[in-house]
């Protein structure tokens, strides 16, 4: 008898466990909160810092958020920082590809496209990384607020999308012309090729171990 | 996710450590919303009990411990958001709240489990109701019943984290969570003779209240 009622106890526990995973509608929810929420702060203007004060601002500058950084980097990716001051692209690329549960991913252009929108217009959190802010892999001087990212899975593998705010993101260095006519600089200074497209004072940053023309068919087709 | 330090404005700190901790636990609260709502249709209803604990909870989110799984803190924060509507719908027509717990621990016409014997092989028979079937019963339930096995049994917090969310003893979860299967099994033996599911130990079919009259 009391094997029965702990046979019937563990069934019914299982049963209910199982509502655990009831799939359930949150669009209308998620839309609620982004519109209770209080809005993202503007993002402060950016002053150069060759332009904003003298060079010993510039270097407890450097120091101060080399240690931010470095503290940051040690604490995502366990290990000692070699040479990073914040989050760089690349180390964004590989965050997302490591932590699948952080990231937003698209099949295809278009279903990118739509989650590039609604993150760029803060109805869509951007994804669960490390900060708010992202550098770029070929510069020293400051971090910029990350607008979005995302994965798209290509054929031929995965490719990050990260669109960050600063017209000085990047240094226009290796300009390619895409056959869309849209211009694009090709950079190779990590492992992993990237294409980078700006517009106004943003950069999108396209990268991923797949041909460097497949990431400028991206770049050159998204809107941001 | 860890919230960075480099967040430099507090709200905008707030909102990332928000959609990174909090927002992760918002199907699981809205799952446990639709399965307070009695009867059909209260999605709208679930949902602005969601949102209202999660907008609580994003105010309160200091009081949160880094590193700390938020989801007992949430359901803490859910039963009292419900609560305090439960005692606002309620409120008497002298302006007094009424009284949860008056409800909350009912006395009983019959044991539950009174149908248990019928239930011969248990977890093939719960395996065939829905997840309407099994949030219908569960909305039967009394009050303190219902919580003790949506936080238990449904969203696996430990029977101490269910006694220090539900103000409780240990020992009270455990009755309530005995007692709460008893009576929502029950419940589904009703279905299930509606049904013809259930089956005597000769073969036939168990009408509705057959062998127990």
């Amino acid at each position: 008898m009391a094997e029965h009622q702990k046979q019937l106890d563990q069934a019914t526990q299982g049963r209910l466990a199982k509502l655990a995973t009831m799939p359930v509608d949150m669009s209308r929810l998620e839309k609620k909160m982004a519109d209770a929420l209080p809005p993202r702060s503007a993002p402060k203007p950016l002053a150069h810092p060759a332009r904003s004060g003298g060079w010993q601002r510039i270097a407890a500058m450097f120091v101060l958020m080399a240690g931010i950084a470095g503290a940051s980097y040690f604490a995502i990716f366990g290990v000692a920082p070699q040479g990073a001051y914040a989050m760089t692209v690349d180390q964004l690329h590989t965050y997302l590809l490591e932590h699948p549960d952080s990231a937003y991913r698209a099949q295809t252009l278009q279903q990118a496209q739509v989650l590039l929108d609604a993150q760029l217009d803060g109805s869509k959190p951007l994804p669960t990384v490390d900060g708010t802010n992202v550098a770029s892999c070929c510069l020293v001087q400051g971090d910029f607020p990350l607008r979005a990212a995302l994965l798209i899975e290509r054929p031929t593998g995965s490719v990050t999308v990260i669109v960050a705010q600063g017209k000085d993101f990047a240094h226009p260095t290796e300009a390619i012309q895409h056959a869309s006519g849209v211009e694009l600089q090709s950079h190779s200074h990590t492992d992993t090729p990237m294409v980078m497209r700006n517009v106004d004072d943003l950069w999108v940053c396209v990268m991923g171990d797949v041909d460097e023309s497949d990431l400028a068919d991206v770049a050159s087709s998204i809107r941001f | 996710m860890k919230y960075s330090p480099t967040d430099s404005h507090p709200e905008d700190a707030r909102r990332n450590r928000f959609y990174a901790e909090i927002w992760p636990e918002a199907a699981m609260l809205m799952r446990t919303a639709i399965s307070l709502m009695p009867g059909p249709g209260k999605t709208a209803e679930a949902e602005d009990l969601v949102q209202e604990t999660l907008l609580k909870a994003f105010k309160a989110i200091d009081q949160l411990e880094p590193g700390s799984h938020p989801r007992a803190w949430l359901l803490t924060m859910l039963r009292r958001t419900w609560i305090d509507r439960w005692r606002l719908r309620e409120r008497r027509p002298d302006g007094r709240a009424a009284d949860l717990d008056s409800v909350a621990e009912p006395t009983f016409e019959t044991q539950p489990g009174e149908y248990d014997e019928d239930w011969t092989d248990p977890e093939s028979l719960l395996s065939r109701f829905g997840d309407q079937d099994i949030i219908k019963a569960l909305q039967l339930l009394p009050e303190a019943y219902r919580w003790a096995l949506l936080l238990v049994d449904v969203q696996a917090l430990s029977v101490e984290e269910a006694a220090q969310a539900l103000d409780v003893a240990p020992g009270t979860i455990k009755s309530r969570l005995h007692r709460g299967r008893a009576m929502l099994r029950d419940q589904l033996h009703g279905y299930a003779s509606e049904r013809g599911w259930l089956k005597s130990n000769d073969g036939h079919a168990i009408a509705e209240g057959s062998t127990h009259g």
